[in-house]
């Protein structure tokens, strides 16, 4: 064992020496011999004179020097017969150069084998390219050549060039059409101020306040991107769909008088807001694949007749749809109001703040939402309330329902449903629902003639006796008469 | 820190070394060790017999995992995980074969060896006057009992195996069948009852007993097999149903000592004031709202998996083991059960969930709140939490825990097991249900000739609490709540017109379900199922729950696995010993 032990002592130092004699033979072993992965992108494109122009552009830009990093990127490089016709407005313009040269090239690797059958890659500019395994094209380019591989990257060339796409926001504020609706959603653009973001430059002696670098910390926000859809954002696909401004007139007549206000403009407001907010869709609808109906983001049917379409612009984050006509029928617009009974808050919404422990959020597998309430034994003979608001209730007739099973005790339930004032009882006067009913019960029509917010109030029976006195809603809806 | 139970563990520790030095390489025992002890030389006094005691049962904690895989996860509660060896799929899904680790007995044979070992030396201790007679009957008796459970889960599992207790036997003899009696588990179970009826003690340790101490911080009393509840185990597999009451009620009249002889042992209600208590409770008033359940770790039912052994712990259980981070054997149910910081192994079955979803609470919500607090969804994925309430995977050293064993619940089922077919229904379906109220009769205006069973031992239960002028009655069982009471639900529905065999068939089924509802993943479900097959003859009661479980999970062995428990020899596992 000794012997083995000695022995391998002696190899591993004549195996040393010999690895430090042979250094240089090991790194001929180890280097690259194919030549074509020592050069980086840049050397390929300057080589090939049908890729000149690009290349120039390249310089030009600056990207030259990206493209002999280190990073990984695939470059789309559009031959020089593709970049004859540039716009010269684009070529003199480096910003706007940059935007272009941006568009055809992205980080990592992607081969013509990547898409499977099709995939969306973000160029370096933060534009999206579709990609297209068969055939094998880009946007609107064809490749021509595929799958070069250099060192930092692959190289495909193409047919034609690629000018960056708007995105659905700047096509919609590029339109000559669709004036009414392009306002009416920039005028939904506020700025406001983040301190958070602004540069201070100093204090007020006087005050103590900071100064800010004036310009700075102003935050650009638009609403409509906020509530409906990012129609801006990048990385997401939409369907936008722009009315021609007779159009816009014709579905804002037929809104028009459920946001009667005290003010035109108020009405004005409401009105377009309730007639634009059905208007953007998640997910590309091209003409080719547009249903009959599309489904809006507040769950709206939307009629959408493909001979309406007055044009089409794929931009770079979905597709926008300019109509002459969507005909929208008032009662999807305006739909069925429901009010949950749980969705009163604890105690706020209350009579009293003492009986906690008597108001019940129940689970009840037939109730809608799963859950109702229960306010039960709480010790008010003179009418126990619990408060409901709907904080926009278009104007006109509707017709109250309720759906309240009381599964517990003997006696049936009564209680009322009280509109604005608690203290009201003509409206609805006191309703009696047998017990287990579970049936949604009529309590009549009321209208009220313009938008605002709408406070109810559920009041129990006026007498004492825990049976003979709780309340129990499921829910009340308002369905509009139309 | 130098613990006690380290310290005695220290001290048996070469006598279980010497054991398994015969076990594992005979010629090793030509050599006499110079720092360790010998046997002869280790059993001088009380105190060595204590550490021998504590060191078998530190040893026992080991077999916790294998007690729980084995008896649920061949049940119909428990199923394996995509992470889960074939080991553990086989055991789920009933295909084990011989070469399977859990078809090794190994784990149980090397602590019966110890045992008797053990018993042995205690027996040559008493001779030699080393001890008391009074000593060495407590701690003969405890060892002997654990040795009769340790077979009774041999039989269970195994189904023919061999019965040992000479004190030399060498653990590879056990292959050598021919040596050793074998027995299959019908003579078992009545090897055994002659074994625990033999024995000269079958109380707990008393209280001056230096067994009942404090080891680590840990209060021991309860750490030590409960010879009575084994006995009526015992006599309930062998159908002697009256037996097995008597031993069952002595040990609900609760335990010995300062103890709440109300609660203790009892299943008892709601507090409804202050929700101490081991109830699913709602706020006082608000039984009807959602967001009342009380969801305290030191309150409800939930409580009784997560409480240190306090006054209320004390009211449930009757047997359990500690795991503490501070020491070996390390918590298993970690690794087992949890997907944060644990292997996640085994999870809840459809089947089980089902059950639980089936159950109607008595506030009109269509659920068990037992199942939702026996497991939940985590990250996605349905954890079982019963073992695992008190880790958090931020502090995941912190591995303390407990071998849940025996408790009052199990007790209550296993007694009304027992009544139901002692032709007790009565009782066996009021402690099922809502406990007292069976004996509530608005008819009877005389509180003494009602709140009472009327019956003599072992069926003897005094339910009353009234007031009657000054005079404040408050009997034993006036707060007995039932299981299902206990638990919120609504009581269970009699057919009518059922014949007494039916009743008796109908009430004992409940008890099963009931069970899975209570005591799932506390490692009861197989012999649950196995005992009532048994007995009944019928392998479809044990098949179809089984196929059910393999079903719901889109097993495409369900109906090869019903099929195959639809023969009772095929309900064990191989028996291989290596």
């Amino acid at each position: 064992m000794i012997f083995t032990k000695r022995y391998s002592f002696i190899l591993l130092a004549f195996v040393l020496t010999a690895l430090a004699a042979c250094k240089d033979r090991w790194e001929d072993h180890a280097k690259l011999h194919d030549t074509v992965l020592k050069e980086n992108l840049m050397q390929p494109i300057e080589g090939n004179p049908d890729l000149s122009r690009f290349a120039e552009y390249l310089k030009k830009t600056g990207y030259n020097e990206l493209l002999v990093s280190s990073k990984l990127f695939t470059v789309w490089a559009p031959t020089n017969e593709a970049l004859a016709n540039m716009d010269q407005a684009v070529v003199n313009d480096v910003e706007k150069l940059k935007q272009f040269v941006a568009n055809h090239i992205s980080y990592q690797q992607y081969y013509s084998y990547s898409p499977n059958p099709s995939i969306r890659i973000q160029a370096i500019n933060g534009k999206y390219l579709t990609w297209d395994r068969v055939p094998s094209t880009i946007e609107e380019a064809s490749v021509v050549e595929a799958d070069k591989q250099y060192k930092n990257g692959v190289l495909h060339v193409i047919n034609k060039a690629m000018s960056p796409k708007m995105n659905s926001w700047e096509y919609l504020n590029s339109l000559p059409v669709g004036l009414r609706q392009k306002n009416f959603i920039n005028a939904q653009s506020f700025n406001f101020f983040d301190p958070l973001q602004a540069e201070q430059i100093g204090v007020d002696p006087a005050t103590g306040a900071p100064i800010y670098k004036p310009g700075t910390g102003v935050i650009w926000r638009n609403t409509y991107l906020e509530r409906v859809r990012d129609i801006m954002h990048e990385d997401s696909l939409n369907t936008f769909i722009v009315l021609t401004d007779e159009a816009f007139d014709q579905e804002f007549n037929k809104l028009n008088r459920f946001y009667k206000t005290s003010t035109e403009d108020s009405t004005n407001q409401l009105t377009s807001w309730n007639l634009v907010k059905d208007l953007a869709f998640k997910g590309l609808y091209t003409r080719d694949n547009l249903p009959d109906t599309l489904t809006s983001l507040f769950n709206v049917k939307v009629p959408v007749d493909k001979n309406a379409i007055v044009s089409s612009y794929r931009t770079s984050n979905g597709i926008v749809h300019v109509m002459n006509k969507v005909d929208f029928r008032i009662e999807d617009k305006m739909q069925p109001i429901v009010i949950e009974g749980e969705s009163a808050v604890r105690p706020a919404d209350f009579s009293s703040s003492q009986v906690n422990s008597r108001i019940h959020y129940r689970f009840r597998p037939n109730a809608s939402g799963n859950h109702d309430l229960r306010v039960y034994d709480h010790g008010t003979n003179n009418g126990f309330w619990v408060r409901y608001r709907i904080p926009g209730l278009p104007a006109g007739t509707y017709r109250f329902y309720m759906k309240a099973v009381k599964d517990f005790g003997t006696a049936d339930l009564t209680q009322r449903l009280a509109i604005g004032d608690r203290t009201q009882t003509t409206t609805f006067p006191n309703i009696v629902i047998p017990m287990n009913h579970e049936e949604e019960v009529f309590l009549g029509e009321h209208s009220v003639d313009s938008f605002g917010a709408l406070t109810m109030y559920v009041v129990s029976n006026s007498v004492s006796g825990a049976d003979l006195n709780p309340i129990v809603v499921d829910y009340i809806k308002l369905v509009p008469v139309l | 820190m130098k613990k006690i139970l380290f310290k005695s563990m220290r001290r048996v520790f070469p006598v279980l070394l010497v054991s398994l030095s015969l076990i594992s390489c005979e010629k090793i025992l030509d050599v006499k060790p110079d720092d360790a002890l010998q046997s002869e030389q280790f059993y001088q006094d009380k105190f060595d017999a204590d550490a021998a005691v504590i060191g078998i049962y530190g040893k026992f904690l080991g077999l916790a995992e294998h007690y729980v895989v084995l008896n649920e996860l061949r049940g119909d509660l428990m199923e394996v995980t995509p992470f889960a060896k074939e080991d553990m799929v086989q055991l789920s899904n009933h295909t084990v074969t011989p070469e399977n680790k859990y078809a090794n007995p190994r784990p149980f044979y090397e602590l019966i060896v110890n045992c008797n070992d053990v018993l042995t030396n205690f027996d040559r201790m008493k001779v030699e006057s080393k001890i008391s007679e009074a000593e060495h009957a407590e701690r003969y008796s405890d060892i002997a009992a654990l040795r009769s459970w340790l077979y009774l889960q041999l039989a269970i599992h195994y189904g023919n195996v061999p019965y040992i207790t000479d004190p030399l036997a060498k653990i590879n003899d056990v292959k050598d069948l021919s040596r050793f009696p074998v027995l299959n588990l019908g003579e078992m179970v009545q090897e055994l009852i002659r074994v625990m009826e033999a024995l000269p003690y079958k109380e707990q340790y008393s209280e001056l007993n230096t067994m009942n101490r404090v080891i680590d911080g840990y209060n021991t009393n309860k750490y030590f097999i409960n010879k009575r509840v084994l006995m009526a185990d015992l006599y309930l597999w062998n159908n002697d149903y009256r037996k097995a009451a008597e031993q069952y009620k002595q040990v609900m009249e609760g335990p010995n000592g300062n103890v709440n002889i109300f609660t203790s042992y009892k299943v008892t209600w709601a507090d409804v004031a202050t929700n101490n208590d081991l109830t699913v409770g709602y706020l006082r008033y608000a039984e009807q709202d959602t967001r009342s359940l009380v969801e305290d770790p030191n309150k409800g039912w939930r409580s009784m998996f997560m409480r240190t052994p306090d006054a209320i712990f004390n009211w449930e259980w009757i047997w359990y083991m500690q795991f503490d981070s501070r020491f070996e054997p390390k918590n298993p149910f970690v690794k087992l059960f949890s997907n944060t910081g644990g292997d996640y192994l085994v999870r809840p079955t459809k089947h089980a969930m089902d059950m639980w979803n089936e159950q109607e609470q008595l506030n009109g919500f269509p659920w068990d709140q037992r199942g939702r607090w026996t497991w939940k969804m985590q990250n996605g994925q349905p954890v079982i939490m019963k073992h695992i309430y008190n880790y958090s995977p931020l502090a995941p050293l912190e591995t303390t825990g407990k071998w849940f064993l025996y408790r009052a619940a199990l007790l209550h089922l296993r007694y009304s097991e027992a009544a139901n077919r002692d032709n007790q229904r009565k009782i066996a379906w009021a402690l099922l249900n809502h406990g007292r109220t069976a004996y509530e009769d608005a008819n009877i205006s005389d509180i003494y000739q009602k709140h009472e069973t009327f019956q003599p031992f072992p069926y003897d239960f005094n339910f009353r609490n009234a007031n009657v002028g000054s005079l404040v009655i408050r009997e034993p069982w006036h707060q007995s709540a039932g299981i299902r009471g206990r638990a919120n639900l609504r009581h269970l529905e009699m057919p009518e017109n059922n014949t007494d065999q039916d009743s008796i068939l109908y009430i004992e089924e409940k008890l099963v379900d009931e069970a899975a509802l209570e005591l799932a993943y506390e490692g009861n479900r197989w012999s649950d199922l196995l005992r009532v097959a048994r007995r009944r003859n019928d392998p479809k009661f044990l098949a179809d729950r089984v196929y059910a479980k393999l079903q719901k999970a889109n097993d495409p062995g369900a109906a090869a696995a019903h099929a195959k428990l639809m023969n009772p020899a095929n309900w064990f596992l191989p028996f291989r010993w290596e």
